[in-house]
């Protein structure tokens, strides 16, 4: 093992970013599935907000715009969704792998007839988001180097996952979205509008997962790339399920998940390479998934309905 | 009544474009891979030969190309090529292998090409199919050289798209020659097990400049895009894979070219003069123009050229052979000293 001072840090460095685009599409997750909508889609609208974010971008050459466009087109797609499983009642599972192939496809679509480009489109002189640096913190060993300097993203992310916490179990808006997705009937006898609870929700992760997918492209990077979520919608899931539908359990998640990746890419930089193999090492975050959900790190159950169509007549 | 009038009007236009499709038989068609013909590496490249080989021969050859935006259209493509009458039908790309493979053997008239695929023991070789592959590790080698010569930390790396497959040959080409030129260098090796994510590639080439790799070489597709960031906000020297890449970053030191533009142009004109030879398996390395590296006189001194042209010409000429695997590597090495 080649461990110092260089390398630890560098590597938490890296964790706590790549835990930070999983949160935000994970607290996305959250919402969604606590109001009873099972949410596929986040890794169709990480790559469409990655996209838009990068597109306004260069054509307003302000980064911020970006981060709102990308939030804007997260939202429409989650709207499409929440139409297609609230009001038309679709099998929730189809409409997100839909909505996931459409969003692969319509990002290629829009960077070839917009921008003439197939593969890749670089910010090249549009400035993405600087990143934030932090006084105090910045200057401390250790901490300083993990901490002290980040894209803005990346401190929201965690910032929003008290937000979403003190929301979800202390605000009578919280009770709603709970109660919509445990028992939608109930909610409804006590005068619960439980079809714009459902839409909220699945709305705003959207706008989170579309908020993931600006930091993946001008926040960490400066350019789209084709299906460049990589998979970070359904890593983003997995953490809600190991963290048990709670924002600070699937906090906890995604710094794992995040560690896992930075050891992963660095596995032979630190010399562990030849014991463990990388490609082994990249499964890790959907073993430790399965083994939630198979009961092995206690009891991991999800919203009682969440996934299913709520009907008024049905009983 | 009007269905009746669809139908002969449907039938009509059948018999009519498979008639145009049988008077030209001229035709070379290429089927991309996805990301698009525009898409500054395989299929551009593949695209570019094509138009040279149709500006080479005017007026007696038609050429055009169907995209493929996912792996679902392999198959309707390489079909629709074929049946818009292409007598020479190009597959670029090792992920088309079996739906190109099946379309050859239906249509076993006409001839086909792809590009990084030969049949292994259990597969089937076709007569109407060349098979082209590229002596990666050749060209490697080169841009190895020239990361050997000019660290200055005697430090480099090298990010790989997914480990255990063909990126071995980059990484112990590269490996190589960083050794011959420069046997005191450190080469970091690392692969990302992705082909499309920026942020491993940025955060890889990172820990490694921070460990004092001041040359980064990548073969890691759309990950390298990472790699390309990261050189470039540390300011230390970037190279390139396939195409010229020196528009991710001006720090780009060369790239390592693979010629499937000069493939497509040698072998459909072959194709052309009657000479199509069905069934060969290309390997296409220093020798036949398959495979080089970017020379851009800015960023590569006469010292430099010279060291590796004269190493180029060994390999060339068969004095030299470069290893493709980790085991072949220590031989190598040490016939060096």
């Amino acid at each position: 093992m080649n461990l110092n001072y260089v390398t630890i840090t560098t590597l938490l460095f890296f964790a706590v970013r790549s835990a930070a685009v999983l949160l935000l599409a994970g607290l996305g997750g959250i919402f969604s599935e606590r109001a009873g909508v099972v949410n596929i889609a986040l890794e169709g609208m990480i790559t469409m907000g990655a996209f838009m974010a990068v597109a306004v971008t260069i054509v307003t050459h302000q980064p911020w715009l970006g981060v709102l466009a990308a939030m804007i087109a997260g939202a429409l797609l989650a709207a499409l969704h929440g139409v297609l499983s609230i009001r038309f009642k679709a099998n929730q599972v189809i409409s997100g792998t839909a909505i996931n192939i459409l969003a692969a496809g319509l990002s290629s679509f829009l960077m070839k007839s917009i921008f003439d480009q197939g593969g890749h489109l670089l910010l090249e002189k549009a400035p993405g988001l600087s990143d934030w640096s932090i006084p105090f913190i910045r200057d401390l060993p250790w901490l300083g180097e993990i901490l002290g300097q980040h894209s803005p993203g990346v401190y929201l992310a965690f910032i929003l996952a008290l937000v979403t916490h003190l929301v979800l179990f202390h605000t009578p808006l919280g009770l709603r979205i709970r109660a919509v997705g445990e028992h939608p009937h109930a909610a409804d006898t006590v005068g619960i509008n439980v079809y714009r609870i459902r839409y909220l929700g699945v709305i705003l992760s959207g706008v989170l997962a579309g908020f993931a997918g600006s930091v993946l492209s001008i926040g960490i990077g400066s350019a789209f790339l084709e299906n460049m979520a990589a998979g970070r919608g359904f890593i983003a899931l997995a953490a809600v399920i190991f963290g048990k539908w709670t924002p600070l359990g699937t906090m906890a998640a995604c710094l794992l998940f995040g560690v896992s990746e930075a050891v992963q890419v660095s596995s032979n930089l630190l010399g562990i390479g030849q014991y463990i193999p990388s490609s082994l090492m990249a499964t890790f975050p959907y073993v430790i998934t399965m083994l939630a959900l198979a009961g092995f790190v206690g009891r991991s159950v999800g919203p009682a309905a969440s996934g299913q169509p709520y009907d008024v007549d049905q009983r | 009544m009007r269905k009746k009038l669809l139908l002969t009007s449907l039938i009509l236009v059948l018999v009519v474009s498979s008639l145009v499709g049988c008077s030209k038989p001229q035709t070379v068609t290429m089927v991309t891979d996805s990301g698009g013909v525009d898409d500054k590496s395989f299929n551009q490249s593949a695209w570019e030969g094509l138009e040279a080989f149709r500006d080479a021969n005017k007026g007696k050859v038609e050429v055009n190309y169907i995209e493929s935006s996912s792996e679902e259209d392999y198959q309707p493509n390489l079909t629709a090529a074929v049946d818009k009458g292409a007598g020479l039908t190009w597959a670029v790309g090792y992920m088309m292998a079996q739906q190109l493979q099946d379309t050859a053997k239906s249509n076993s008239k006409v001839s086909f090409g792809i590009i990084d695929w030969a049949p292994a023991e259990e597969d089937e070789v076709l007569d109407n199919v060349a098979y082209v592959t590229f002596k990666e590790h050749e060209g490697s080698f080169l841009v190895g050289l020239i990361a050997g010569l000019t660290t200055e930390t005697n430090n480099v790396g090298f990010v790989g798209g997914m480990s255990g497959g063909v990126i071995e040959k980059f990484e112990v080409g590269f490996h190589a020659g960083v050794k011959a030129a420069n046997p005191d260098a450190r080469v970091q090796i690392q692969y990302a097990e992705s082909w499309g994510d920026i942020p491993k590639g940025k955060q890889i080439a990172t820990t490694m400049i921070r460990d004092g790799a001041d040359v980064v070489y990548h073969a890691a597709g759309g990950t390298g895009i990472g790699v390309a960031e990261a050189c470039d906000e540390a300011q230390v020297h970037f190279i390139g894979v396939d195409v010229d890449q020196s528009d991710l970053t001006p720090y780009t030191l060369t790239s390592m070219l693979k010629r499937i533009d000069n493939a497509i142009q040698t072998i459909s004109t072959e194709w052309l003069n009657g000479d199509f030879q069905g069934a060969k398996v290309y390997s296409l390395g220093l020798a036949e123009d398959g495979v080089g590296y970017g020379y851009d006189p800015d960023k590569i001194s006469d010292e430099v050229k010279a060291i590796v042209d004269d190493y180029a010409a060994k390999i060339k000429s068969g004095e030299l052979v470069i290893p493709t695997s980790n085991d072949e590597l220590p031989a190598f090495l040490e016939g060096l000293k």
